[in-house]
């Protein structure tokens, strides 16, 4: 079958999202794209493009400011240098990234995104918390992350927005400790230790790249009552290949092709 | 020796592409003195999905020396329009800059024209603030 011929009536979906995929941008508008990943003008033209919502890699500076960014050093992408967490907001705010050469694009807060931001009631949010840290006093490290994004859900009404998504499971159960129905995701290294984790810790769902995922896991993850997200589709082949998997949430890096093939 | 040349560059002081007319303005024995100006873009619609292009212009002077290859060196500045966020009201906004460019690599190009080809490293100045190491790769036509 031609990729260019498929339509969405070409695909039986049969999931726990009402048998229906949520097109969630990877970074905004996916790796390889002609926006850096998380900076608001990714997110933004993701949005904009008629996708359900968009994934973010997050990290938290050491005022407890909840800022967009992947790597674990500034200087792997930007002007700046060493890990998000020992500065603070303002000693960051100016950074831009290293490409392209002639376009600056900075860094932003989610406070600057959800303060602004029009119309996000429809919308979703993946949070893909990065916990650069290994010190002894983690934990508490861990608790301010968790407050901060307690407070952002708290002050812009977002929990009904978000799902959180983290390798850590100490990270995770921090957040059920709040007594507040974030959707978690376990964001394991394979799909047997995700299960496993996501049903002891009664997890809302797993997000796993689709390589390490099949149609039949996938079942068995909706078996649990389980929600699947999926990622690392650079190809409208491997988009294609997703959809037919049946996950409930696809993060692509093709947000216009798969808008088109399944709104 | 032909005067004109017209090229698509890969990356090089256009940004990530840019396409550009050259022409001899002067000539001594084996070297040549060229201006070069070219146009590129980013996008051409902004995040709000609204026409809004990005405008680069990369001008510069060009020396190159010698028969059919030929080292060349250039200087000269990127001129951009670009279309940014603004983070306080998340609205699109043009801003105007300017980044100085140079050039030092290798030009093809025969005194009867045809095909041009050029390879090169093509440092930027980002805003007169930032040294950025770049380069890039021409082809084009010599007429």
């Amino acid at each position: 079958m031609l990729i260019s011929a498929c339509r969405r009536e070409d695909f039986d979906i049969v999931n726990l999202n009402g048998n229906a995929i949520s097109v969630y941008g990877h970074a905004g508008m996916g790796v390889g794209q002609n926006y850096p990943t998380n900076t608001l003008e990714s997110i933004l033209k993701c949005l904009n493009s008629g996708a359900d919502g968009s994934e973010m890699d997050i990290q938290i500076t050491k005022d407890s400011v909840l800022v967009a960014y992947h790597y674990k050093f500034l200087e792997e992408d930007t002007n700046g240098e060493g890990q998000i967490i020992n500065h603070t907001w303002q000693e960051i705010k100016d950074l831009t990234y290293n490409n392209p050469s002639v376009k600056n694009y900075k860094l932003f807060s989610l406070e600057e995104l959800f303060s602004k931001i029009d119309d996000y009631q429809d919308i979703k949010f993946t949070l893909d918390c990065k916990v650069y840290y290994d010190k002894e006093d983690w934990l508490a490290y861990y608790q301010m992350y968790v407050r901060a994004i307690d407070r952002l859900s708290d002050k812009y009404n977002l929990i009904n927005n978000l799902h959180i998504e983290s390798p850590n499971t100490n990270f995770l159960a921090l957040f059920q400790a709040t007594g507040k129905d974030y959707k978690l995701f376990i964001y394991p290294g394979t799909f047997e230790e995700g299960i496993e984790w996501a049903n002891n810790m009664n997890l809302y769902g797993i997000t796993i790249a689709s390589s390490k995922i099949s149609k039949a896991q996938i079942q068995e993850a909706h078996d649990h009552n389980l929600r699947v997200a999926i990622w690392n589709l650079h190809s409208k082949k491997q988009n294609i290949e997703a959809i037919r998997k049946n996950p409930d949430i696809i993060q692509t890096d093709k947000v216009k092709y798969l808008v088109k093939l399944l709104k | 020796m032909v005067k004109n040349v017209v090229y698509l560059q890969a990356f090089g002081i256009g940004g990530f592409g840019s396409l550009n007319y050259e022409r001899i303005i002067y000539r001594q024995k084996d070297f040549n003195l060229g201006a070069r100006i070219g146009i590129s873009t980013y996008h051409i619609y902004d995040f709000t999905n609204t026409f809004n292009p990005d405008l680069i212009f990369p001008i510069a002077l060009n020396g190159h020396y010698g028969k059919t290859h030929k080292i060349e060196f250039g200087i000269g500045q990127t001129i951009v329009s670009i279309v940014h966020i603004v983070n306080s009201d998340l609205k699109p906004r043009r801003d105007a800059n300017i980044h100085a460019n140079f050039t030092l690599g290798y030009r093809y190009q025969k005194k009867e024209g045809g095909l041009f080809f050029r390879c090169a490293y093509t440092p930027m100045i980002q805003e007169y603030s930032r040294y950025r190491h770049w380069g890039g790769i021409s082809i084009g036509y010599a007429f």
